[in-house]
């Protein structure tokens, strides 16, 4: 999951990583009073998840009283990819001498966490790939070494940055590596730190990503789900440890894999038809837990018919057939489902919804498809 | 011959009593009649299915006794770590964890383990192996495949077995199926498992299941070019999919934008991998071996 930038900063902070002083106001009376309390000049941040709010006006320096209600006005109205800004975060505003780049993240080719400087500030890490060696230091970490000071050093010494700051770079490194380390992150980025006119190394902005996989033992994230991104369907699902995506389209889509989803969407965008969402059956899935899967679908408005695609060899099937009758029972039969169920013990699962007027069984991917496609046309 | 495991496998289940554990350790003993143990903390010295398998407290303790060589792993997610290095610690080569869920930086660390141990781990969230007619170490359903003389990586979970059984229903045979999980980080990489099959005598071509997500097709696509000689095949499932669809941020490896279905086939097809574009097309490329 991806925090804000003020959720960010907060562990930051926490973790002693030195930023501007700075308050999170959610109106233009709230905004001039933290303004007021910081000192002029300011920065004004929308907090997005979505990127692009540089460009649409969402970040805004302020000198004064009279600007600040206005921009903050402006601000809140702005809508990134639909969704409005529900904050905005009024920071100190710093006088920027050099500008430097630092992450933690995993290589997936490697498959271990590295550590990223770099002298080329102001832009996201996923824009400036691939990175230049001239400006950029990627260093490989042992997960159970961690960073150490001297892997800092050597890239300080690489892209050849006065010795002078190199004490202060080493110790903001390891502090983000322990935020990283610590907190379950899979990318932990400072974007940017500078050195303000009395030499104070500060950080500006910074971005951090959580493994979903570790929020069992990360609980305190469990309550920074953004409503406005995570929908209740998306935060329901994820209580019962399935996956859920919403998209634009009428049909959903449960399966027991993302490969076997992949191929069900793909067939259905083939047939021109499209999903709504797809949901990934946790792999432990129970009775209950699927029930309230089927429930999550069948009350969404823009779901039409339910296509499940399942291939398995536990008792999943039958835990599958029976959460499904159940949540049928409860919309009177309303939205047809087309049910492909494969694996070794899928017949007597497949007994349970013979006879249902609203469910249709078949046999493999293309008439699972073909059915759904007769369904919604109908 | 096969890779990773054949009937000659001494295999043993950490988590062997719970519900997915006591189930597979049955199928899996049933096919390859190679299950030598159970670990199952404080019941040690007891005995699951009905007496043919003997449980022990610690995995040193039932490497003692058995001489196992590959441990498959059926622990909740949290204890899958622990579990990992508890196997490696014992000496096992072959770790192939099942658990699903589990942290990438639990991964990252079994991953960096294993080379002080020159252990291989196949999963998290994964199938794990099967080697037709010989032993299957994992959850794979064993009724629909023979063996033969092909290699198949998947990075998938269910839809392995679907392939496997379109495969099956084609009459062509398996030397080895690995599942590698469908986690963004997995133990072994496609690459890995290449190299392996490559140099298995018993295995002509190679079939690679793959899904959006991931760098690890692109990074097959090079070494494809440069190290394997055996014909290589494809099939990526989620080529129809557009990540920009996708409303809000999503951690599902199947949507990932950087790391698309069309990008990977691009960089295979590229390196002379033939390309399935739907599982039914399988055997269809599989058959028309000429140029």
């Amino acid at each position: 999951m991806k925090l804000h930038e003020f959720q960010t900063k907060a562990i930051f902070r926490r973790e002693g990583i030195p930023l501007p002083a700075s308050y999170l106001a959610s109106s233009p009376a709230q905004a001039k009073q933290a303004a007021s309390e910081i000192g002029y000049p300011v920065i004004l941040k929308a907090q997005s998840l979505v990127s692009g709010r540089g460009k649409a006006g969402g970040i805004r320096l302020i000198r004064n009283d009279e600007e600040t209600e206005k921009a903050a006005s402006d601000i809140l109205s702005i809508k990134l990819r639909g969704i409005s800004i529900q904050n905005i975060l009024v920071e100190k505003a710093i006088n920027v001498e050099d500008e430097l780049f630092i992450a933690v993240l995993y290589d997936s080719g490697s498959g271990n966490p590295c550590f990223v400087l770099s002298v080329e500030g102001g832009i996201s890490l996923e824009d400036k790939l691939p990175l230049s060696p001239l400006y950029s230091h990627v260093q490989d970490i042992d997960p159970l070494l961690g960073l150490q000071a001297f892997m800092v050093r050597q890239a300080c010494a690489n892209l050849r940055i006065d010795p002078a700051k190199w004490k202060v770079i080493e110790q903001i490194a390891l502090k983000l590596w322990t935020v990283f380390d610590k907190y379950d992150a899979t990318l932990a980025e400072i974007n940017s730190m500078v050195f303000d006119k009395d030499g104070h190394a500060i950080v500006l902005d910074g971005k951090l990503l959580i493994d979903d996989n570790s929020l069992y033992r990360q609980r305190e994230f469990a309550g920074f789900l953004d409503p406005a991104i995570t929908s209740f369907a998306q935060a329901e699902a994820r209580k019962f440890d399935h996956k859920l995506v919403r998209l634009d389209g009428n049909i959903a889509v449960m399966s027991n894999g993302q490969g076997l989803a992949s191929s069900t969407v793909d067939e259905l965008i083939r047939q021109g038809l499209k999903p709504a969402m797809v949901l990934i059956l946790d792999p432990s899935a129970t009775i209950s837990s699927i029930y309230a899967a089927c429930q999550l679908i069948q009350d969404d408005p823009f779901v039409e018919a339910i296509l499940v695609n399942v291939f398995s060899h536990l008792k999943d099937c039958d835990f599958i057939a029976q959460g499904i009758l159940t949540a049928n029972q409860e919309t009177n039969k309303t939205l047809p489902y087309v049910i492909r169920l494969k694996g070794t013990h899928c017949e007597d699962a497949k007994a349970l919804l013979y006879n249902q007027q609203n469910i249709s069984l078949v046999d493999d991917l293309q008439d699972a498809v073909k059915r759904t496609k007769e369904l919604i046309e109908s | 011959m096969s890779i990773l495991i054949d009937q000659n496998s001494r295999i043993i289940v950490q988590g062997i009593n719970g519900r997915a554990g006591s189930y597979f350790a049955r199928r899996m003993h049933e096919y390859g009649n190679n299950v030598f143990g159970g670990i199952a903390p404080s019941y040690g010295g007891g005995w699951a299915l009905e007496g043919k398998v003997p449980l022990f407290d610690t995995v040193q303790e039932c490497v003692k006794n058995t001489d196992a060589d590959t441990s498959v792993i059926f622990v909740p997610a949290y204890s899958a770590a622990d579990a990992c290095f508890e196997a490696m610690d014992a000496g096992i080569q072959n770790i192939i964890c099942i658990s699903a869920g589990v942290p990438i930086k639990d991964t990252a660390m079994i991953r960096s383990r294993l080379k002080h141990n020159e252990a291989i781990l196949i999963g998290p969230n994964a199938p794990g192996v099967f080697s037709p007619e010989k032993a299957m170490a994992g959850v794979f359903p064993v009724d629909f495949a023979v063996e033969g003389r092909l290699g198949v990586i998947s990075r998938a979970g269910s839809l392995t077995y679907d392939v496997l059984q379109t495969l099956f229903e084609n009459g062509i045979g398996v030397s080895t199926a690995v599942g590698l999980g469908e986690d963004c980080m997995s133990g072994t990489s496609i690459v890995e498992c290449l190299d392996l099959f490559e140099m298995d005598a018993h295995t002509d071509n190679i079939l690679i299941i793959g899904q959006p997500g991931d760098i690890q097709e692109e990074t097959a696509a090079t070494h494809i070019l440069e190290s394997i000689t055996k014909p290589v095949y494809a099939y990526i499932a989620g080529e129809s999919i557009d990540p920009a669809q996708i409303i809000g941020h999503t951690e599902i490896c199947m949507f990932d934008p950087q790391h698309n279905s069309q990008k990977k086939i691009e960089v295979l097809a590229q390196s002379g991998v033939r390309i399935a574009h739907r599982m039914q097309e399988i055997p269809g490329i599989l058959k028309s071996k000429a140029g």
